[in-house]
């Protein structure tokens, strides 16, 4: 992994045009501020892994397994 | 009154105030933001979310609860807004958590980003939390009944 410093109010490129700029840091977090083109994706980590989960969990059958997961609640 | 040809579910009737609407879909389903709540008495307490806008797409839920009994919500200032609450308190809410059931037989919960429903409006979001406290990843376990 790529470690740079970086105080408020300066920022770093990736590739020809994508900035991310460091905005302050208060109490532990860092507010960034992003330029991008609107082609590119930006997620917070925590919302790809919910896409990743949401797109295993989409179900278009009912599973077998179903029945023994809802009898597992009903004990 | 409307109704859906599911694959799942067969022709589902519904009353056009049962529609659950998310305004920004699910994350990864961003265009998916009618659903319905299809509670079956032989899958209780399972809650299935059926999507109207894709009729062959639904997502097993339970509340989050159930997995961990101490499970705490957290509901940031951005959701609230989306739900249109100003009160936490004293409002009705549904709270389900997405289940995974893996081709190999697990099924998880994701406790990370539970749905949540305000029951009187139907307006719901998915609420990813910021603290890291809870995995999109919680197992469960259970048993698959077999002949022996």
């Amino acid at each position: 992994m790529l470690v740079i410093r970086r105080r408020a109010s300066e920022s770093v490129w990736i590739g020809e045009d994508v900035e991310v700029e460091v905005l302050s840091i208060e109490g532990g977090q860092v507010k960034l501020g992003i330029r991008a083109p609107g082609t590119v994706l930006i997620l917070r980590q925590e919302v790809r892994e919910l896409r990743e989960i949401n797109q295993l969990s989409a179900q278009q059958a009912l599973s077998p397994a179903l029945g023994a997961l809802a009898a597992r609640f009903r004990r | 009154m409307p109704s859906i040809d599911t694959k799942a579910f067969g022709t589902l009737a519904y009353q056009v105030a049962d529609l659950l609407e998310f305004p920004l879909g699910l994350a990864g389903f961003e265009q998916h933001r009618r659903f319905l709540a299809v509670d079956r008495p032989q899958s209780h307490p399972l809650v299935f979310l059926q999507s109207i806008d894709q009729p062959d797409l639904f997502f097993v839920t339970l509340p989050p609860a159930l997995v961990d009994r101490d499970y705490e919500l957290q509901l940031l200032e951005e959701h609230r807004e989306i739900l249109g609450l100003s009160d936490l308190s004293s409002v009705e809410m549904m709270v389900l958590s997405v289940v995974w059931l893996s081709a190999d037989g697990r099924a998880s919960a994701n406790l990370l980003g539970p749905l949540v429903i305000h029951c009187p409006s139907g307006r719901g979001v998915q609420a990813v939390r910021d603290d890291q406290r809870y995995s999109s990843r919680h197992p469960i376990e259970f048993q698959v009944a077999s002949c022996s």
